[in-house]
């Protein structure tokens, strides 16, 4: 399965999908707030359905972002319902949403996409300096 | 009489005051102030003299007496005479006792004139008394003065034996000559001394001067110094340098030579004290046991004294003299005088010191000379010997050299050809190991022969060599030449080919030749040749005119796209003038202009501009390049024409389209600029309130909702999914169903608004059906404001609420989900929207704001603008009025934006009630 690797940019956020990986990776991080968001976000669902079909044992994805639009938030959620579909498939998935210690929005989201999806949800604050 | 005897006693009195004053300058430094102070003394003595006579003053005295006796008489008849011409009396003698009678009291008047003589007389012998007191002092004085200018004249005239014979504590005068007679004797004394100190210096120099024997002028020294000195003895002792002792060259005693060439060092003794201290030494008192050690010159008879002086010049020590005496102390100028002569001893002995060495130097250099001349006399003969058995062998020698340089010559042409070579000459054995290497390897391939031989050059990776090598080995009489590129010593890329021959069998060389050329250049040539085909080629095939031109405007080079681009073959243009061929004048002009430009400039020069023929109208951009040669003179310009007509029309289309895009949305601008609520409608129901809007694009997302009915005033915060024209778009919806919500039913509490329109939307949007998959809808802080029940509702959709009272804040967070879009919890019932009531009071403020102020990117790390940094600001500048929180919001926002670009669009609502 062909990796995705997007590197980030002021609009875009960096995502890294990589199941073949000696240590396998699933990451989107930096900002989100794409021109076209569902043009951005495609690949990655489609790539999740993919995934979905085989998935690892174990799989960890990570949320790391400093800011995401509206627009974006309702993809986000988008593939947060897949990784739901998947865990309620019998796979190991667990989610890490990553926030800054100081940032409450992006740590309010976090919970409200934990109250929404039912899988496995781990919130983790990090410190910028 | 009393007048005259009060000015004697004034005279007497300044006399003395006069002596006093003299006390106080009682020392003649100088002899003028000797002569004035004798002078003032003999003015005195005059001035005692008038006054003085005795027996003139007795005569004085007596007629004094009698004067008052007769005055006594005179009263006493006078008052006779009245008592008789009062009492009428006869002139008798009884008259007048019978007078006394009858007045007893001038019995007391006769005897008037007998009192008044006693009394005069009592009070002149008074008088006389103390005269004679004052004259006998003056008199004493006089004299004393007359013997102390006796006593300055004598030493005047140089008599300082004359004394005067007692001198009183308070003779100053006196006192002040005998000391200055003292100091007149010392100096004199001084004077004696200098004199004999320099004449005896004078006599020595003489000495010294006279001497050039070291020795003999030691010993004249020592007998002129102890004949003029009085002394008896006397010993002189030089300092030898090399031996570091001093040696006694000289001793005088009793008119007898002794002791001489005792030796002693350094601080042996009292001679080595002296030379140690580098001081002289002077002693009385001379211990016996001391004395053999110290001294060589006392004899039987023990001096008194002793005293050395070193001998130094400019530091150095040249010797030490001696000298003793039998007298109990010697003179101080004895003392002085040799101390004092120890240097010009010293200096005479040096500059001996020196001349001594000089002479022998210059005898010694004489002896030399006298045995060099007889040696070289033998020398001469040998030499001669020498010379003709040289010539001999010189003649064998040249023979034998010029058989050499034969040799070496042809030798050194060998190397000099090998050396100079443009082939590299390599001999390998059959093993691949360097036997010779020609000297041409350095210059070209940048290695020493050394480098090379013995040792198997194919390792360097040569691998094209290896290869030849072993097909030589193989295929011995099939010569082998080849390409390849290399890198020498120098880093530098160099093309060789390298033939090789199997000479394994040739005695001479019996190995593996390989002869190796450097073909760089040639290479290059090629490699030029080949690309300027290449070129060509390219240039023929372009789709771009390409042309050159010579900068008197005939054209060199013209590829086929002409006939396309001016209606002319190239075969038509080349090697003609810009004028003779056949083309559209205003492109002649274009080349013209376009030319001169470059050849003005030197310079590349590029233009758009408007080709034009018969059949069509294209536009060009046309670059010209300036090309020169290797001595930098322009040559040609290459012109490269290249058709954007296509292009253009496109931008000119996008042009075109996106002004019309920009009109579009423009007007679109103006419409939502009508649903935007008016400012001073907003005022005239909250007056303490502002709206800060600032959308990112033209038209917004983001809308500020405001609605009055009856009582309630609704005021809202809206931010639609997205921004520019699809935020825009919803913002209608959203406006439209809202104001539909509120004007049909002003009961409803805002969390019921929010459902409604919540629901509304949905519909709207077909985002009730199953199938449907669209997210969009909008976030919101809603309030409804009853001012006469003060209360305010408040719900919100994923937009919070800050009210503030004080400086107190509390935070409405609002509900976790949007409004619109489909449900999110997929299979469970949505939650209504939470409505929460609070009562305001005067001064209570709220704030409610899209997410575009706290997503905004900026600072000085690009960090987020953050709702905390919203909080804060409220309450840290509370007492802010709304405007001023305008205000300030917006500068900050600006300071916090920086160089980043805004991310969405922004809203914020205060309201201060």
């Amino acid at each position: 399965m062909q990796a995705i690797k997007i590197p980030g940019s002021d609009d875009t956020p960096k995502v890294i999908l990589d199941a073949t990986a000696e240590n396998p990776l699933f990451e989107i991080s930096g900002r989100s707030l794409p021109e076209d968001v569902v043009a951005f976000y495609d690949p990655i669902l489609e790539w999740l359905d993919e995934y979905a079909q085989k998935p690892l044992k174990k799989t960890i994805f990570n949320f790391k972002l400093e800011y995401f639009n509206t627009a974006s938030s309702k993809l986000l959620l988008d593939i947060l319902l897949k990784l739901e579909d998947m865990h309620q498939d019998g796979a190991d998935v667990l989610v890490r949403w990553h926030f800054p210690d100081d940032d409450e929005d992006m740590e309010e989201a976090g919970e409200e996409y934990a109250d929404i999806v039912e899988v496995p949800f781990e919130q983790v604050s990090y410190s910028i300096d | 009489m009393v007048t005259k005897f009060k000015n004697i006693l004034k005279i007497c009195y300044s006399l003395k005051k006069c002596k006093f004053e003299n006390h106080f300058q009682p020392k003649f430094t100088t002899k003028s102030q000797y002569h004035q102070t004798k002078n003032t003394v003999n003015s005195e003595t005059a001035l005692m003299k008038v006054f003085n006579p005795n027996r003139k003053n007795t005569n004085y005295a007596r007629k004094y007496i009698l004067a008052w006796a007769f005055f006594g008489l005179l009263l006493t008849l006078t008052v006779w005479t009245y008592e008789i011409f009062i009492k009428d009396l006869s002139q008798r003698f009884n008259d007048i006792l019978n007078l006394h009678f009858n007045n007893p009291e001038l019995f007391l008047i006769d005897i008037l004139p007998l009192l008044f003589g006693f009394i005069a007389h009592r009070i002149t012998r008074n008088y006389k008394e103390k005269i004679k007191n004052l004259l006998e002092d003056i008199s004493q004085k006089d004299q004393l003065i007359n013997k102390n200018t006796e006593f300055a004249k004598n030493i005047g005239k140089g008599d300082f034996s004359s004394l005067p014979t007692i001198i009183s504590a308070d003779d100053t005068i006196g006192n002040s000559l005998l000391l200055m007679r003292d100091n007149l004797v010392a100096n004199y004394q001084k004077e004696n001394e200098q004199n004999w100190i320099a004449r005896g210096k004078e006599i020595i120099r003489d000495v010294l001067s006279h001497h050039t024997n070291i020795e003999i002028l030691a010993y004249e020294t020592l007998v002129s110094l102890i004949n003029y000195t009085n002394t008896i003895q006397g010993a002189f002792y030089i300092y030898d340098d090399t031996e570091k002792k001093l040696i006694n060259i000289a001793s005088y005693a009793y008119n007898r030579k002794k002791y001489v060439n005792q030796e002693f060092r350094i601080g042996q003794g009292l001679v080595g004290q002296a030379a140690y201290e580098k001081d002289f030494i002077y002693r009385r008192e001379i211990p016996d046991e001391y004395m053999s050690i110290s001294s060589g010159i006392l004899g039987t008879k023990k001096p008194k004294t002793i005293l050395l002086v070193p001998l130094i010049s400019d530091e150095k020590l040249q010797g030490v003299v001696e000298f003793a005496s039998l007298d109990h102390d010697l003179d101080p100028p004895v003392i002085a005088l040799i101390r004092e002569l120890g240097e010009i001893i010293a200096q005479t002995l040096y500059t001996l010191k020196v001349n001594t060495q000089t002479e022998n130097l210059l005898r010694e250099s004489q002896e030399l000379t006298k045995r060099l001349q007889k040696n070289e006399d033998d020398l001469r003969r040998n030499a001669e010997q020498m010379q003709r058995t040289q010539k001999e062998l010189e003649n064998s020698n040249r023979e034998l050299a010029s058989q050499i340089a034969e040799v070496e010559k042809g030798q050194n042409r060998l190397f000099a050809l090998l050396q100079n070579a443009s082939e590299v000459i390599t001999i390998y054995d059959s093993d691949g190991i360097v036997k010779y290497v020609s000297p041409s390897v350095k210059s070209i391939l940048g290695f020493d022969t050394d480098e090379m031989i013995g040792k198997n050059r194919f390792d360097r990776g040569e691998s094209i060599l290896q290869d030849a090598f072993n097909q030589l080995l193989r295929e011995p009489h099939v010569p082998r030449t080849f390409e390849y590129h290399y890198q020498n010593k120098n880093k530098e890329q160099l093309w060789l080919e390298t033939t090789g021959r199997n000479l394994l069998n040739n005695s001479a060389i019996s190995g593996i030749l390989f002869n190796t050329r450097d073909i760089t250049v040639r290479k290059v040539a090629e490699k030029a040749q080949r690309m300027s085909g290449e070129m060509q080629a390219l240039s023929e095939n372009s789709p771009d005119l390409i042309i050159r031109i010579a900068p008197d405007g005939k054209f060199y080079y013209a590829n086929p796209m002409i006939s396309d681009y001016m209606g002319v073959t190239p075969i038509q243009v080349i090697k003609k003038g810009i004028d003779e061929i056949n083309i559209n004048n205003q492109i002649k002009e274009i080349f013209r202009n376009v030319l001169t430009t470059v050849l003005e400039s030197g310079k590349k020069f590029d233009a758009e501009t408007l080709f034009k023929t018969d059949e069509s109208e294209r536009i060009i951009h046309l670059n010209a390049i300036p090309e020169y040669n290797k001595q930098r003179e322009m040559e040609t310009v290459l012109f490269v024409a290249h058709d954007i007509t296509e292009r253009k029309r496109i931008e000119t289309e996008i042009e075109e389209k996106n002004k019309s895009i920009t009109e579009s949305i423009n007007y679109a601008q103006r419409i939502q600029t009508a649903i935007i609520p008016d400012n001073d409608l907003i005022m005239r129901f909250l007056p303490k309130s502002f709206v800060m809007y600032k959308p990112r694009d033209v038209v917004s997302g983001d809308f500020p909702w405001f609605f009055e009915n009856g009582d309630f005033v609704y005021i809202a915060a809206v931010d639609c999914t997205g921004h520019g024209v699809p935020g825009a778009l919803l913002s209608f919806i959203g406006y439209f169903i809202l104001n539909n919500i509120v004007d049909h039913d002003n009961t409803l509490n805002a969390g019921q608004i929010l459902d409604k329109l919540h629901e509304q939307v949905r519909k709207t949007l077909k985002q009730d059906t199953p199938e449907a998959n669209a997210r969009d809808g909008m976030d919101i802080a809603l309030c409804k404001i009853n001012s006469r029940a003060k209360e305010i509702h408040y719900a919100g959709a994923h937009r919070p609420m800050y009210f503030c009272r004080g400086n107190e804040i509390t935070q409405y967070k609002g509900d976790p989900k949007a409004v619109g879009g489909i449900p999110v919890k997929r299979g469970k019932k949505e939650d209504d929207f939470v409505n929460y009531a609070i009562k305001i009071e005067t001064g209570d403020k709220i704030f409610i704001f899209s997410d575009g102020l706290p997503d905004q990117i900026g600072g000085e790390d690009g960090r987020k603008y953050q709702a905390k940094r919203i909080r804060d600001i409220i309450a840290e500048k509370n007492e802010l009025s709304m405007p001023e929180y305008q205000e300030y919001f917006e500068s900050d926002l600006l300071n916090w934006k920086g160089k980043y670009k805004q991310i969405d669009d922004i809203l914020l609502i205060g309201i201060e009630f």
